[in-house]
């Protein structure tokens, strides 16, 4: 099967989020929001589209007094990444190094 | 921009945010040390009354769920020590190596009365399992930087 691009992971702020969230178990949403330095409702969308893509789960918790978001990577969502990377790799094939 | 012009600036971003996560994951400094105290202190009760062997349990316990609650609070995340890469091997050779001291302290304590053995080898295990989570945690970055453990 060849590695292809997945239009869900494709946008950038989805696929940094993505490799952050494929390499911990779990992440705050905070967390998430203060390391792509994008708005709440903005991360709040790319959440939602890689929830409903499966991709993405999200799990609420009270931590401290307050409510927390976790996210997580599910392994279609990790699989997708995976062959997205891969794809993007056989994009780079013969261009130079900069 | 032509496509792999596209993918170039792509897996830049794939790359700062795996530098980016790099920092954010880094264990405050007291924290190797501390888990080293307590699984040395695993190995060294042995050698105490069997009474103070059960109220260490307690004492393990909870130092464990404090140390994992500073670390989520520092960090914003929670990473499984035995995830795929190389910090699999880092976990699995400490796992390895301390279980087999502890065992090997148990033997000589009770079958050949090597009463400082239990002592010896916490001293040990502390220091093998600081100098791990160090090693688990330069793993990690190398993991990021190349892509492995997807």
């Amino acid at each position: 099967m060849s590695a292809s691009l997945d239009p869900v992971i494709h946008a950038p702020n989805r696929l940094q989020m993505c490799c952050m969230l494929a390499a911990v178990d779990t992440i705050d949403f905070a967390t998430v929001r203060e390391a792509l330095d994008v708005s709440e409702s903005v991360l709040s969308k790319h959440v939602k589209t890689l929830e409903e893509s499966g991709y993405v789960k999200v799990r609420k918790a009270a931590s401290e007094g307050r409510q927390r978001t976790w996210l997580s990577l599910s392994r279609p969502g990790r699989e997708a990444l995976r062959s997205h990377l891969a794809a993007l790799k056989a994009m780079m094939a013969g261009v130079p190094e900069i | 921009m032509t496509r792999d012009e596209d993918a170039l600036r792509m897996l830049a971003e794939v790359e700062a945010a795996n530098a980016d996560l790099a920092e954010r994951a880094k264990a405050p400094v007291w924290y190797h040390p501390a888990l080293g105290l307590l699984m040395g202190g695993l190995a060294a009760v042995e050698a105490a009354p069997l009474i103070w062997q059960y109220a260490y349990f307690p004492v393990f316990g909870l130092g464990i769920w404090l140390l994992v609650r500073a670390y989520i609070r520092k960090t914003g995340l929670w990473i499984y020590g035995f995830r795929a890469g190389r910090t699999r091997i880092v976990a699995l050779s400490l796992a390895l190596l301390c279980g087999g001291l502890a065992a090997m302290s148990g033997w000589l304590f009770h079958a050949r009365r090597v009463v400082y053995a239990p002592l010896l080898t916490g001293a040990v295990i502390a220091v093998a399992a600081t100098v791990g989570g160090l090693l688990w945690e330069a793993a990690f970055r190398a993991d990021l930087r190349d892509g492995r453990g997807l």
